[in-house]
């Protein structure tokens, strides 16, 4: 019956118009404000347009409006930690996932059972009791305290999507080598680190977005000296709604673009890792 | 009254034409089976019928009513599939009564025509199993027994016995050529297995490339093949290649190239046309010494040298030669005939099929 | 010479010890002690003795709260989980281009950080933002008195934002295992749309469904960033909210942790579900090694 069929397509198009317009919505909202250099309502576009905010935030304008200041330090800031959180994150997790994939370990139910509360328990009431033993430590609002905060957040995936990668390269692959006369660590840097190359740099991509998107512990550890990206956005955001929809996207962009080309290397570790 | 009609049903993926222009008409209550290698377009047809392929053109009867554009769900066929489709998390007993339940029959009656579509395949007393507890032959039954339970007018099957082992599947044959003779539903069975096929069909219809390449008997396939590509798929056929020097009556006589001359069944064939006699490995005869005496003179009598054998259970496998061709022939395992040796074969002239080129 | 060598097998260790030695200290220290460490601290009063004195003040100052996080989550997981179904279930059985364009826009909220997230909703849930704006235009609403979003309602429209997609994916995920012949057997048995979708789609993907539940669940309960920008310290507010204010006010982690419990125990139920399947799961990959 044709008739139904143009009832179910046009019923598709109107879901899809619908899904695009809430998903677009607020992103546009966003796009709007970063250029808007007067914008008041009941207009349903900004009066007057422009890029003096993005100016500001690149620190290519100096200006006296309120919460406008540049954002590069805060960036660089952000990068760096991130870049020492992906690092020493993959340091411990490829190990540690290449055991868990390889090897049957006596008390392994329990280990798993570590990695996977974080994601079954809420993770600020540990935020918190950090911040109490850290200020006794005197890692309270360091960056040094913060670096360790990221990359709990972030080992908790790397762990999953290593060990998900190793288990995904078939034993006997590795079990051939041997059989020709390679030694355990020869195998692994021959045969399975380059069979596991693209997961693990997905699993490391993933850690350094975590961590440059990282908010919540960085709140309650790094107040009020560590300013990476995420503070600065949440600081200027009751103030100064263009310069904050500036930091907004600027931390969009690349997490997008990451996940994107990521996803397709992580489909199912990614999904069966926070699942 | 034919139960189902396909009239020139084409079905396009892309370029590829998986179904030409094919016409189809299913008796009431046969058992017809759409046969041929994987990519011949069988299944599409089959899913043609079952609704769940739109046919780019072509119209489709059931029992003269035109359901080309009626959704699956209200065709009233049985389906059967090649992986069972039993649905895990149901027990038998549901997996049968949700087509009943759908139709809003009542408790009691529902729980009797499932007690007798069981009786039907022998599986009374597995009601209350899921399916992970059974065998693949008892899915099988169940699956069979789901499509039957709701009394449709057509029965599909698609490869149902494909993920079965050789014992099982050669015993499956037969228990459903004889629950279809109980039933008398009209079916349309798709197989890649030609013995399958010669086993339980009351037709065949033999596809290539989206056509039907010949349809008839199992009988009229198998003796009378129509072309090359029936005659090659049926079994292992040789093929010897040659122009046809004199035609006697429902006879032809074909020259090769190297000089035999070989005589076998032909019609619809003019003298001087080049052809493909069809000579099957149980038409091929070896000649005793004794009867070779006799026969020498007779026509399709040629010398042959053994050039392989391979022993195949009860029986050897040959290759010979026979001048300048390779042919195979079967002979019992008792009477070995090495490498090297000469012998006479005789063929017989009425199973020979000569095709058309 | 045997006496050596059995006593040698003895001494050494098995080699996943130390690949795996930093990963589980480190979570010891940094996720295992402070873990155990806000239980124990919710029953240190401020006189620093064992009590439930927190407990008392808790209740007494945030119950309200307790509930109104309560509610949110109950909600948004529910909305969430019912769209995500029907998402994936369209996605499942439908082929061609619009779907594939849906299957593609989806996504894009699942890479979205949660402070982004959070200023979006801040200025598109405005009294002034683009939602009301475009409500005005279609004459819903009057400008003069728009939508106050900036509380439960917000509050769940921006987790349903973000939360749809993750489980719609994990979902979808669940649904592309089931071949099409059990979607068939039951068309060719006479069952329309809605029957496929009840007894066999969504009974042959319990799991991944419930998955999808467990996760938006427990993570919705956990957020912090959403409810801070959008709520605030409006009353009332999110326990994850209240945490964080009881702490940068008061200092007071007696109950910040107390409250930290009572999120435990909201998602109690939920994390042994979970946390029980999946070792499960593992455990089975394991075994399936061996």
């Amino acid at each position: 019956m044709p008739a139904k069929r143009i009832v179910v397509l046009t019923a598709e198009i109107v879901l899809l118009v619908l899904v695009f317009l809430i998903i677009i919505g607020p992103m546009m909202s966003l796009f709007i404000w970063s250029v808007a250099h007067r914008w008041y309502w009941p207009n349903t576009l900004p009066q007057e347009v422009g890029f003096e905010y993005w100016k500001q935030a690149l620190g290519l304008r100096t200006s006296l409006a309120i919460g406008a200041i540049s954002i590069i330090p805060a960036f660089f800031l952000s990068l760096s930690i991130a870049i020492v959180v992906v690092m020493i994150s993959m340091l411990i997790a490829i190990p540690a996932g290449y055991a868990l994939a390889k090897y049957r370990i006596p008390f392994g139910p329990f280990i798993m059972f570590l990695f996977l509360m974080p994601n079954a328990f809420p993770q600020q009431p540990i935020f918190v009791n950090l911040l109490y033993i850290f200020t006794r430590l005197g890692l309270a609002g360091t960056v040094k305290g913060v670096v360790l905060v990221h990359i709990l957040v972030g080992l908790v995936f790397g762990v999953w999507i290593t060990s998900a990668t190793f288990r995904s390269i078939p034993s006997y692959l590795e079990e051939a080598a041997r059989s020709v006369g390679a030694g355990k660590v020869y195998t692994f840097f021959h045969i399975t680190l380059p069979l596991a190359a693209p997961g693990l740099l997905a699993s490391s991509v993933f850690v350094f977005i975590t961590s440059l998107d990282e908010f919540t512990g960085t709140f309650f550890i790094g107040l009020p000296f560590v300013n990476t990206l995420p503070m600065t956005l949440y600081s200027s955001s009751g103030y100064n709604m263009q310069f904050a929809s500036v930091i907004a996207i600027i931390l969009l962009i690349p997490s997008i673009l990451f996940m994107t080309l990521v996803q397709r290397v992580l489909r199912a570790e990614y999904v069966g890792g926070m699942g | 009254m034919p139960a189902l009609r396909l009239e020139r049903i084409v079905k396009r993926y892309g370029k590829v034409k998986a179904v030409d222009d094919l016409s189809l008409e299913v008796l009431e209550g046969e058992l017809l089976t759409l046969l041929g290698p994987s990519g011949c377009g069988k299944t599409t047809v089959l899913r043609c019928v079952s609704g769940f392929v739109r046919p780019d053109s072509g119209e489709i009867y059931l029992e003269d009513r035109k359901v080309t554009e009626i959704p699956p769900e209200k065709r009233g066929i049985g389906l059967v599939f090649q992986n069972y489709a039993l649905w895990p998390h149901m027990t038998v007993f549901q997996n049968l009564a949700f087509g009943l339940e759908i139709k809003k029959l009542s408790k009691s009656l529902i729980r009797e025509k499932v007690n007798r579509a069981l009786a039907l395949v022998q599986l009374e007393g597995f009601e209350d199993r899921f399916p992970r507890q059974l065998s693949g032959g008892q899915q099988q039954r169940v699956a069979l027994s789901r499509a039957l339970v709701l009394e449709p007018n057509v029965l599909l099957l698609d490869e149902p016995l494909s993920n079965l082992d050789a014992l099982l599947r050669e015993q499956m044959r037969f228990e459903i050529a004889q629950i279809h003779k109980q039933s008398g539903i009209t079916t349309i069975y798709v197989t890649h297995d030609q013995t399958e096929a010669m086993v339980i069909s009351d037709r065949i219809a033999v596809l290539d490339k989206g056509r039907i390449m010949q349809l008839g008997t199992p009988l009229e396939i198998y003796s009378k093949p129509a072309n090359k590509f029936v005659a090659g798929f049926m079994g292992t056929t040789n093929f010897l290649h040659g122009r046809v020097a004199k035609i006697d009556k429902e006879y032809a006589v074909v020259t090769t190239e190297d000089g035999l001359t070989i005589t076998g069944r032909g019609h619809d064939i003019e003298k001087g046309a080049e052809v493909d006699v069809a000579i099957r490995p149980e038409s091929i005869k070896f000649l005793s010494p004794a009867e070779a005496m006799d026969y020498a003179r007779e026509p399709n009598v040629f010398e042959v040298e053994v050039a392989r054998a391979s022993y195949v259970g009860e029986l050897i496998d040959y290759q010979l030669r026979i001048k300048s061709h390779l042919i195979r022939a079967k002979g019992e395992a008792r009477i070995a005939r090495g490498v090297g040796i000469r012998i006479l074969i005789k063929l017989d002239a009425d199973q020979l099929a000569v095709l058309c080129r | 010479m045997e006496a050596n060598r059995t006593r040698r097998r003895e001494l050494s260790l098995p080699p996943y010890l130390l690949l795996i030695f930093p990963a589980v200290t480190f979570m010891f220290l940094m996720y295992g002690y402070p873990f155990l460490s806000s239980i124990f601290r919710s029953f240190i009063n401020p006189q620093g003795e064992f009590s439930f004195d927190n407990y008392g003040k808790t209740v007494d100052l945030y119950l309200k709260d307790i509930g109104f996080t309560l509610a949110v989550t109950a909600l948004s997981t529910a909305v969430s989980a019912a769209l995500a179904i029907l998402l994936a279930v369209y996605l499942r059985l439908r082929q061609n281009p619009i779907s594939r364009a849906l299957a593609a826009l989806y996504k894009i909220p699942i890479f979205i950080p949660f402070v982004v997230v959070a200023q979006m909703m801040n200025s598109f849930l405005a009294p002034h933002g683009i939602l009301n704006l475009a409500l005005a235009k279609l004459k819903l609403i009057d400008l003069q008195d728009p939508l106050q979003l900036f509380n439960f309602y917000g509050l769940t429209f921006g987790f349903v934002w973000k939360m749809i997609p993750f489980s719609a994916l994990i979902i979808h995920g669940g649904f592309q295992m089931i071949d099409n012949s059990y979607i068939e057997a039951a068309r060719s048995c006479g069952a329309g749309l809605v029957r496929v979708i009840t007894r066999v789609l969504v009974p042959m993907n319990r799991s991944s469904i419930l998955v999808a539940l467990v996760l938006v669940y427990s993570q919705i309960v956990g957020t912090f960033t959403l409810p801070y920008m959008l709520i605030g310290g409006k009353i009332p507010t999110t326990i994850t909210v209240d945490i964080a204010h009881r702490i940068n006010y008061f200092r007071d982690f007696g109950v910040a942790n107390t409250l930290g419990v009572f999120s435990y125990l909201l998602v109690l139920i939920t994390a042994i579900y979970y946390l029980r399947s999946s070792v499960k799961k593992m455990t089975g990959y394991q075994a399936s090694e061996a």
